[in-house]
């Protein structure tokens, strides 16, 4: 059942300094997670770009249909977050790429 | 329960369901008070879980159709968190690690108390 989300998280693992990915669905549970991601941020993931959406859609206009990104940056890590329907998405990427 | 978004009431009880600590937010209505009062099942449903003989059952997640409810089980203490149906249920179960830590107190006396009763031959 979850042999495709598997296949995903694993490709996006390849991708130019990727060091983690974590992906959890709309009640903040974690459904895959890879490298330095923690099983333990899925809430956290979800909370924040939950926020986002709150904080984007006072400054959006009503015809305006987009989701924002979440760009979270550390002194190592970049980690970028974006929710595509009920699943939401967390890579952790090293700051030197 | 001011850092968890949508978490309306807590409570601390024995695996008995009898209460020992209660905390409840300002927009907990009537209905989540009755859940919250209400002595529950969860430690019967952690110990048909355990038979399926995968470990301890640690946790225990209840989506009803207006709140959620979170059950903590420990060995002697029952925490339930009762929030709304659109909470991070992801955020609430990561409050176990904090929940375990105010609890420790509670758990050290309630060890002793039960090393005491049982050195003195008393059955519980």
């Amino acid at each position: 059942m979850e042999t495709d989300l598997e296949k995903e998280l694993d490709q996006v693992m390849e991708g130019d300094g990727v060091i983690g990915v974590i992906c959890c669905d709309a009640d903040g549970l974690c459904l895959g997670v890879r490298g330095k991601a923690a099983r333990a941020a899925a809430g956290h993931v979800r909370q924040l770009i939950s926020s986002a959406y709150v904080l984007s859609s006072t400054m959006a206009k009503p015809e305006d249909s987009y989701e924002p990104v979440v760009r979270v940056s550390l002194p190592e890590v970049n980690i970028l977050v974006q929710r595509y329907g009920p699943i939401t998405l967390a890579i952790f990427k090293s700051a030197e790429s | 329960m001011e850092r968890t978004p949508g978490l309306l009431g807590a409570v601390v009880s024995d695996l008995e369901g009898v209460s020992v600590t209660c905390a409840v937010g300002s927009t907990c209505g009537e209905a989540e008070l009755a859940l919250l009062k209400t002595t529950e099942a969860a430690s019967i449903a952690a110990e048909l879980a355990e038979k399926l003989q995968m470990g301890r059952c640690k946790s225990v997640v209840t989506y009803l159709s207006t709140n959620v409810v979170v059950y903590f089980i420990s060995p002697l203490l029952l925490v339930k968190l009762v929030a709304e149906s659109h909470a991070n249920v992801g955020l609430l179960l990561e409050t176990v690690d904090d929940i375990n830590q105010i609890t420790s107190d509670l758990v050290k006396i309630l060890l002793e108390s039960q090393e005491a009763v049982q050195s003195k031959g008393l059955d519980i």
